[in-house]
């Protein structure tokens, strides 16, 4: 019961007032959940999550964490035999929004419980999720995930090339039944290209 | 009466023991000193960071009190290839802190140590002060991240008190980019983000006794 209830009980601890955010943090969506890993080519990975920013960080987007719970959902499929590193494509990603009042808290014994509500971000990697594996209980994983669908797509200022990494660990104590390791990471706002001009290329702009 | 006192006291201290944990997620950023890789023998690894959710037990509010954390004195063992360009590195000594602080003041800056980093994230109060027993960081240069684990003896700060715990285990684990790898998205003078979790282990203890200790005890 407690493992069902830990990941909405840690993103709604905190949200009694209206979300705060401090300026001085860079923005990204942390998140915090669960992976169910193959161990087969062809094979799938499932990893839920829930988004811990809480109005704490600044997330790349405005978020309600006061009135809604936010889950984040990677789905890859295994594409080589070695232990390490391991590619995952085509991997998708997906970020829902579900409200606290009248919506169903994330459950890890219910995978419907985090893909319902509104999906407010879905997008695919820009080629491998790459799981690393550095001892039989801690490794890492990293990727790029491209966002092109989802009610608040219009929201971002760039929809490419957003860093997605973090370490997973086997050692904890808390995951859940049915899935293999915690995986503990951020999606990071993506770098937004600058486009070198001179000053005689500035003005030439606005002159048009 | 005496026999009644007995089995009850043994079903009791049978059905308490057990362990469980309070978890708290974290992020920021991390230096070493002389820069990140390498990491040289003697190094120092230091982390300051803000916690963004932790477990509903510790009755704190995130958002009219932050909770921030320092790593320090983490000393390097020097770098091992331990495959395909992998890094591992095995730190010794090291303690971690995390206070709590109704100013809300926590600020990054840029080229660690400064004016506001460590300061800003070891104002307020101890919430749970421990050393580390292991620590040891992982790191892939070509892609530019990595990951870490280490283990903890909390026995300090405010929040042992609400574990009812003098002492407790803990483990940290997370994950870590550089600055390309993170798009650009470490302040300046850090050499990596640092995105992690602590357990911290609740336990009630159970005291071992002999039958014939037991059986003294209710013939006083």
């Amino acid at each position: 019961m407690r493992l069902k209830v830990l990941a909405a009980t840690m993103a709604l601890a905190v949200l009694i007032a209206a979300p705060v955010t401090r300026a001085a943090d860079p923005p990204n969506f942390d998140f915090n959940g669960y992976a169910i890993v193959p161990t087969t080519v062809g094979g799938i990975l499932t990893m839920r999550s829930v988004l811990t920013n809480n109005g704490v960080v600044p997330t790349p987007i405005l978020l309600d964490f006061a009135n809604n719970q936010y889950t984040l959902v990677v789905i890859g499929t295994l594409t080589n035999a070695a232990l390490t590193p391991q590619y995952y494509s085509p991997a998708t990603i997906e970020i829902w929004e579900d409200p606290i009042a009248g919506g169903t808290p994330a459950n890890y014994a219910n995978a419907a419980t985090f893909t319902d509500g509104t999906l407010i971000l879905s997008g695919a990697f820009d080629g491998n999720l790459t799981r690393n594996r550095f001892t039989s209980t801690v490794g890492s994983f990293i990727g790029k995930v491209d966002f092109s669908g989802g009610t608040r797509l219009g929201d971002l200022a760039t929809p490419q090339d957003w860093p997605f990494g973090g370490g997973w660990s086997r050692a904890v104590s808390t995951i859940p039944s049915g899935y293999n390791e915690q995986w503990d990471g951020k999606i990071d706002l993506a770098p937004v290209a600058v486009d070198e001009k001179t000053w005689g290329g500035v003005k030439e702009i606005f002159k048009k | 009466m005496r026999r009644l006192l007995l089995v009850l006291a043994v079903s009791v201290s049978i059905g308490v023991a057990h362990a469980d944990v309070a978890i708290i997620d974290y992020q920021g950023y991390a230096w070493e000193t002389g820069g990140f890789p390498p990491s040289n023998m003697g190094d120092v690894f230091n982390v300051v960071g803000v916690v963004d959710a932790l477990d509903p037990i510790f009755g704190i509010n995130l958002l009219v009190e932050e909770v921030t954390l320092h790593v320090t004195n983490l000393a390097s063992g020097g770098q091992v290839d331990i495959g395909g360009g992998i890094l591992s590195i095995s730190y010794t000594g090291g303690t971690i802190d995390l206070y709590r602080d109704p100013s809300l003041d926590h600020d990054y800056g840029v080229s660690p140590p400064n004016g506001t980093a460590p300061s800003s994230f070891t104002n307020g109060s101890l919430f749970l002060g421990g050393v580390f027993s292991s620590f040891f960081l992982f790191f892939d240069p070509s892609t530019g991240s990595g990951a870490y684990e280490g283990s903890v003896v909390f026995n300090s700060g405010s929040g042992l008190t609400t574990l009812n715990q003098l002492n407790a285990n803990g483990y940290t684990f997370g994950g870590v980019l550089d600055t390309n790898a993170s798009g650009g998205n470490v302040p300046q003078g850090y050499d990596l983000q640092v995105d992690g979790t602590i357990e911290v282990e609740v336990r009630i203890g159970v005291e071992d006794k002999s039958w014939s200790t037991i059986k003294e005890m209710y013939r006083r």
